[in-house]
């Protein structure tokens, strides 16, 4: 008998008897403007905000004058879209895996945002390692996409269509050093979401 | 006729006690994260329903895990993952071993699996001549002093920066005496940097496997799975039976409850969904028994396998926080740990059900509600039954039941033990037999028992005429 067969039918014969899944409710929420949810629950993960777009209270009238302003001293940027940066080499599946340790700035756009934690939803990433590798991240985020909390996001989201996505919430950190919080451990040091 | 225990909490909890500034800052910092998880909680109005439905979940899954399972193989190899059965820990070792000798990978990263570490996967690969490396930094200070970890969520909490300062200057050549956090993390993050890319393998745990759609999601902070998987040619996630969940639907539920028990953040940094290896790359996952099955069968105890793993229970244990990941003797320590290794193996593991105040603390903190406290006493009954009791604590039941048992020897007791306490120096009370007093003050015997008491005044205790009686 194979260790499969072994295992599957152990556990056929020794499991209890059925229980019903239960529903699980939509959880209604009026807690105001999500976009300021979102951007409180990322500061408070020590991740940045900033606003671009046409209105007198937007910050920047570009994603790319937003990533300049933000990261004036970062010299290997990689994006995903040439608009973002001008000049800069485009991350493709193809990219030298030496080549994404070395980034300064990834640069990549999200499918979603979630207020209750901050977080972002990334399926386009180039190459995976491409946030990873690079010291900070930069993340566009259109405002109307941000969803209340992750039952409403695995409602939209379709993670199965990607051979690799990941929800982003913050720079990387650790505190196993005495439980004293350090920003950047393996992953970016920073991540500033430009709301469009 | 007894079966000593192997692992003896007790004696392995003083040797943690003789340390007391150590002691109160463990107790401290653990307690800390237990009010963060609070805040966390409190910030969720649907705190609890979200606890029941979780559990919900895990009960519903484990009655039919093996439909899911199944499920869940079937749609991880149509994505061109390949899938391997593991009915034990060496069987589990033995297929990672050879995957990685089928492609000459010589070189191993490997990310946070309690359950690798529940089979011994680190030692038995470096004796087969393969090179792994922990790269989540609290496992990696664990691994270069060669100590084991003491709690499942932060393995290097049992380690004070100065130690970790010491041990980094000796084996990462950092400044020797520079205790700051952030240049220590920067340090190790360099030297696992180098790891990543020389990588011939990653392995990885799994927190979640996905039955609908054949995927797994790894949750970290620091992103070690993430750069350990993508850049290295073959992929390795190792998983327990009772990892799978039914649906993404159900996904959201675990992950709104898994950081915020552990840690109080609202969600770890990275929540990584892996589906497909890359074109060049290779995927295998390796769903591992190793007992499960076998803990499935008991009614009584298989709630403890809906465990997710986030520590909640360990930071709020005052037993715990006070005797230190190292005294329980077991890859998973704690609350949740003294209700799994009983099940392992009773025999080396029997004194860690005692290892409790019953205080039900763990039970209230548990995010899928698992009845730690009461399984803690029920496996209390199941070692007394078994006869598997420390030696003194079993004579000391027996000889209590045969006192209890006899009214007229059990006033008799009384009174002279009233009468002796009263009498003898306090070097004979507080002789080393006497356990319970060996930090705290007995009472003050009474004058007279209750009974003696109440055959004077019961009758006559203020009662008005209309009192009503208690039903008993």
């Amino acid at each position: 008998m194979t260790s499969r067969d072994a295992i599957l039918n152990a556990v056929r014969s020794r499991r209890q008897a059925d229980v019903a899944a239960p529903e699980i409710p939509a959880f209604s929420r009026n807690d105001g403007s999500l976009e300021h949810q979102f951007v409180e629950a990322l500061e408070r993960v020590s991740g940045r905000v900033v606003e671009v777009g046409n209105a007198d209270d937007r910050q920047y009238g570009t994603v790319s004058e937003a990533l300049h302003a933000c990261y004036p001293e970062a010299n290997a940027i990689a994006p995903t879209r040439p608009e973002w940066w001008e000049g800069a080499v485009i991350v493709h599946d193809a990219f030298d895996s030496g080549m994404l340790t070395s980034v300064d700035l990834f640069v990549c756009s999200a499918e979603l945002g979630v207020a209750e934690n901050g977080g972002v939803w990334l399926t386009a990433l180039g190459h995976p390692a491409a946030p990873f590798g690079a010291s900070n991240l930069a993340v566009v985020l259109d405002q109307q996409t941000i969803v209340p909390d992750m039952h409403a996001a695995y409602r939209m989201i379709q993670p199965a269509d990607s051979d690799y996505a990941v929800f982003v919430s913050g720079p990387s950190k650790t505190a196993d050093i005495e439980q004293s919080l350090v920003i950047g451990a393996h992953g970016p040091k920073t991540l500033t979401v430009v709301l469009v | 006729m007894y079966d000593l225990p192997v692992i003896d909490h007790p004696n392995a909890a003083a040797a943690f006690n003789e340390d007391d500034e150590r002691v109160e800052w463990h107790d401290r910092a653990l307690w800390f994260v237990r009010e963060k998880r609070d805040s966390a909680a409190d910030q969720i109005p649907e705190w609890e329903e979200l606890r029941e439905l979780a559990s919900q979940i895990k009960s519903h899954t484990l009655s039919k895990l093996d439909t899911y399972l199944t499920e869940f193989e079937a749609r991880a190899a149509a994505n061109g993952v390949q899938v391997h059965w593991a009915r034990d820990a060496d069987e589990h070792n033995a297929i990672v071993h050879s995957i990685l000798d089928e492609r000459e990978a010589r070189f191993v990263v490997k990310s946070k699996s309690m359950l690798t570490e529940e089979c011994g996967l680190n030692p038995y690969l470096e004796e087969h001549g393969i090179g792994v490396v922990d790269t989540d930094l609290g496992e990696r200070i664990v691994q270069l002093s060669e100590d084991a970890p003491s709690h499942i969520v932060m393995p290097a909490i049992h380690f004070r920066k100065e130690q970790v300062s010491e041990l980094f200057h000796e084996k990462l050549d950092t400044i020797a005496g520079s205790v700051d956090p952030t240049y220590l993390v920067q340090a190790a993050c360099r030297s696992l940097r180098a790891d990543f890319v020389q990588a011939d393998a990653a392995v990885t745990g799994v927190n979640f496997a996905v039955a609908e759609s054949g995927g797994i999601v790894v949750c970290t902070n620091e992103g070690n799975a993430d750069l350990g998987v993508h850049l290295a040619p073959l992929h390795i996630a190792c998983m327990g039976i009772e990892k799978i969940i039914p649906t993404f639907d159900d996904l959201a539920v675990f992950l709104r409850l898994l950081a915020r028990s552990a840690t109080g953040q609202p969600i770890t940094v990275y929540t990584s969904h892996f589906h497909r290896p890359r074109p060049d790359q290779e995927m295998h996952i390796v769903i591992v028994d190793n007992g499960r099955s076998r803990h499935l069968s008991s009614a009584e105890f298989q709630n403890a396998l809906k465990c997710i793993r986030c520590g909640a229970c360990m930071n709020t244990c005052p037993v715990y926080r006070r005797s230190g990941g190292h005294s329980y003797g077991y890859t998973i320590p704690g609350p949740i740990g003294s209700i799994l290794a009983p099940e392992r193996d009773p025999g080396a593991h029997a004194s860690l059900p005692f290892a409790s105040t019953l205080c039900g603390s763990c039970s209230d903190v548990c995010p899928v509600k698992i009845d730690i406290h009461e399984q803690l006493y029920g496996w209390r009954q199941a070692l007394a039954r078994d006869r598997r009791l420390a030696r003194e604590k079993g004579w000391m039941m027996r000889v209590a039941g045969f006192v209890f048992a006899r009214p007229a020897l059990y006033r008799f007791v009384g009174s002279m033990a009233r009468r002796m306490l009263k009498l003898l120096p306090r070097k004979v009370i507080y002789a080393k037999a006497n356990v319970w007093g060996r930090s705290r003050e007995l009472p003050e015997p009474p004058q007279e028992s209750f009974r003696e008491w109440f055959a004077v005044n019961g009758a006559n205790t203020g009662r008005s005429s209309d009192s009503t009686r208690h039903a008993e």
